[in-house]
């Protein structure tokens, strides 16, 4: 009895911070009901259609990487690249989003299969397989590659450079690829593994999330994540972790080596991140429920430094673009998580 | 001791008469809900907090006094206190001597008399071991850590041997927590003498940039390693080990696979635990809100579990693992299978449970 007495008591005193309906805002946080519906208008507004516009881009690089093969001209190879860089800059709007069907398998996510592998060797792994396989037609399960032998690395260097000597001009390219059969093939394989790869996440977020009977957009609007962790927390703290490492990787100098959109893949990643913030006009947005909730200042301060990411970005600066990614940073484990009232965990944001 | 000491009313204090007095323990609280030391019954499950005047690191059970745990203030700390948790109240505090801080760990010597303390030197960033009798807690003198930046210890099995995780990153009171070296910093796992304070050994991982930090000892002397990395300094992104495994006269042994779970570990362990009945280790990342588990001596990657914002980790007397986060929530796997106790979950909202974990029984 007594066992049950004393839980019972501390659950009568158990404070809430998930069940987002029950809690009465301090001064200065967002009020609460809003910040569910921002979280809609986040979904449907910013998330599912930049992810479905990644799958059709993915869709369109196949389809052209297809025509590219059984054509085979200069042509055609400059139009495979523009596809190529559409689908990159699409992808740099959803490559924050590291959850859900992007990050589903600790072993093998699809974010770390689609996303560029950033080290200073890592052209290395790509182009020796290439240039392994120049004669295969066959027998390569592409699913079951590592990542860095895989995702946009591996088409930029099928489509920006010739095998072996990396030549960068198109004529040479398109000679390459007469001359290998195996490179259309490799082509073929890692297109169509893009495009499945942002169908799973299409699908994940519109129709059915792995074992679950719903779609995950349904369930990050529950506002509980399947291993517990609340939404909105979740959204900020992963934001904030990628901001965070882009910053320290240096990421503008890593990326995008041989499509040399280094910098139209980095303006990206700040335009969604605005984009998610600003919300879309007429709707409630976190901006809007913040200054409503009387921090004005804070949206003036994570505009201001988002304007600076552009600017430095304008200028092809990349320390004050780092320092400016280094203080958006700052404000979502901080300024904005203070504001929305949500707590991104004491050990993840400060530990020792 | 002739200070204000409160004892947070807003839940039931556990019941320390039980014949099962399991207790977990750890410093709790943050900014919003104020900083102390917290404890738990395992049987009961009921917390109980006692308000601290500065966020706690790490914590030790006494050895001549199970009752008491001394918890040490986080870097650049200046306080610890002693807390018993049959009484309900702390019962002592020390300070830091002039010009030093505290890392935030401490261990015991085996027969309990005496207390050493991770420790900085704010002139000259120097590390040191402080040394305490376990009793008055009056310093009884120190020795050099043999780095900088020491952080985590324990002592061997051996009775003499101190076994201190030198981070290398050096940082100063009057900056807080900012890193100073990240270019030139030394992180050494360190072996020193208690009885002459000299160094006996040291050794490194590969990564010039891996800070060695927090550590676990088994009691044939295999020492569990948690690190985390100082990617700011890097050109790479290539993962880098977080956990290693070092036994007496080998080398370090990295724990390199699985490099997906390494990497979603996000260069990022805040905690270590040795389960001695089934020699796993426990990793934990609150960065990657996982908890990673290997074997100590086969070095095989056992499992793993996911938890936000999951930091501290201990064993309880069941032999299962009892981690913890800032969400007020401790989980209790299976020690072999590593499954959860999913019906012994608890939750106590606002009571965030801080980087370390310790299950006493008393």
């Amino acid at each position: 009895m007594k066992k049950i007495l004393l839980f019972s008591l501390s659950l009568f005193f158990l404070p809430v911070y998930g069940e987002h309906s029950t809690v009465v805002p301090e001064k200065g946080q967002a009020y609460l009901p809003d910040i569910n519906k921002v979280q809609a208008s986040l979904v449907y507004d910013h998330i599912l259609p930049n992810i479905r516009s990644f799958l059709i881009a993915a869709k369109d690089l196949k389809a052209t990487a297809n025509e590219f093969c059984h054509t085979k001209t200069e042509k055609k190879l400059a139009e495979l690249q523009e596809k190529f860089k559409t689908l990159s800059v699409r992808w740099h709007r959803i490559e924050m989003l590291n959850f859900g069907p992007l990050n589903d398998d600790i072993f093998l996510p699809k974010r770390d299969a689609i996303n560029y592998p950033i080290n200073n060797t890592s052209l290395s792994y790509p182009r020796s397989f290439v240039a392994k396989h120049l004669n295969a037609t066959s027998g390569i399960d592409f699913s079951s590659l590592s990542p860095r032998e895989k995702g946009l690395l591996m088409l930029e260097v099928l489509l920006f450079e010739t095998a072996v000597s990396n030549d960068k001009q198109l004529e040479k390219i398109v000679e390459d690829y007469k001359k290998n059969l195996g490179k259309c093939y490799l082509l073929k394989g890692f297109s169509e593994l893009i495009e499945s790869d942002a169908q799973y996440i299409d699908d994940g977020w519109n129709i059915k999330y792995r074992q679950s009977t719903k779609p995950f957009k349904d369930i990050y609007l529950s506002g509980t994540l399947p291993d517990g962790s609340d939404s909105l927390v979740t959204l900020i703290s992963e934001i904030q972790k990628y901001l965070e490492y882009i910053k320290k990787r240096n990421v503008i100098s890593m990326t995008a080596p041989l499509s040399g959109i280094s910098y139209d893949n980095a303006f990206s990643v700040i335009n969604s991140i605005e984009s998610l913030l600003e919300g879309v006009p007429g709707k409630t947005s976190f901006f809007s429920i913040i200054e409503a909730a009387g921090k004005k200042s804070v949206v003036d301060l994570v505009r201001e430094n988002i304007s600076d990411a552009k600017q430095a970005l304008s200028v092809k600066d990349n320390s004050a673009y780092n320092a400016a990614v280094g203080r958006l940073a700052a404000n979502f484990k901080r300024d904005l998580a203070e504001s929305l009232g949500i707590n991104l965990g004491l050990n993840f944001a400060d530990g020792d | 001791m002739g200070m204000p000491i409160e004892v947070i009313a807003n839940m039931a204090l556990p019941d320390t008469r039980s014949a099962e007095r399991e207790i977990l323990v750890s410093a709790m609280g943050d900014k919003k809900t104020g900083y102390g030391f917290g404890f738990m019954s395992v049987a009961q499950q009921a917390l109980a907090k006692l308000t601290t005047d500065f966020r706690g690191h790490g914590v030790s059970q006494h050895p001549l006094n199970p009752s008491q745990v001394i918890m040490y203030g986080r870097r650049p700390g200046n306080m610890a206190i002693v807390a018993d948790v049959l009484q309900n109240k702390i019962v002592n505090r020390f300070r830091v001597a002039k010009n030093r801080f505290f890392y935030g760990h401490g261990c015991f010597s085996h027969d309990g008399k005496t207390l050493f303390t991770t420790e900085g030197d704010s002139i000259t960033g120097e590390g040191k071991i402080g040394i305490r009798d376990s009793v008055t807690y009056q310093q009884l003198g120190e020795f050099d850590a043999g780095g900088i930046g020491p952080h985590d210890l324990t002592i061997m099995p051996d009775g003499k041997t101190l076994v201190v995780a030198i981070g290398g990153i050096l940082t100063r009171p009057e900056t807080g927590r900012k890193k100073l070296n990240l270019h030139e910093m030394v992180s050494t796992l360190t072996y020193i003498d208690t009885f002459t304070g000299k160094k006996i050994d040291e050794f490194r991982v590969p990564e010039s940039k891996s800070s060695i930090r927090h550590l676990d000892i088994a009691s044939d002397g295999t020492v569990a390693i948690a690190m985390q990395i100082q990617r700011s300094a890097m050109t790479h992104d290539n993962p880098i080990p977080l956990g290693a495994i070092h036994k007496p006269n080998e080398d370090i042994k990295l724990l390199t696979e699985p490099v997906p779970l390494i990497r979603a570990m996000n260069d990022y362990l805040g905690s270590v635990v040795i389960n001695e009945q089934t020699r796993i280790a426990g990793f934990t990342s609150p960065r990657g809100n996982i908890v990673g588990f290997w074997n100590i001596d086969t070095l095989e990657f056992v499992g793993y579990h996911q938890m936000h914002d999951v930091c501290g980790i201990a064993v309880n007397s069941k032999h299962h693992f009892m981690i913890s986060n800032s969400l007020g929530e401790v989980r209790e796997l299976d020690g072999t299978t590593l499954k959860e106790y999913k019906q012994r979950r608890v939750v106590h909202k606002h009571s965030p449970w801080d980087n370390h974990m310790l299950a006493i029984t008393v």
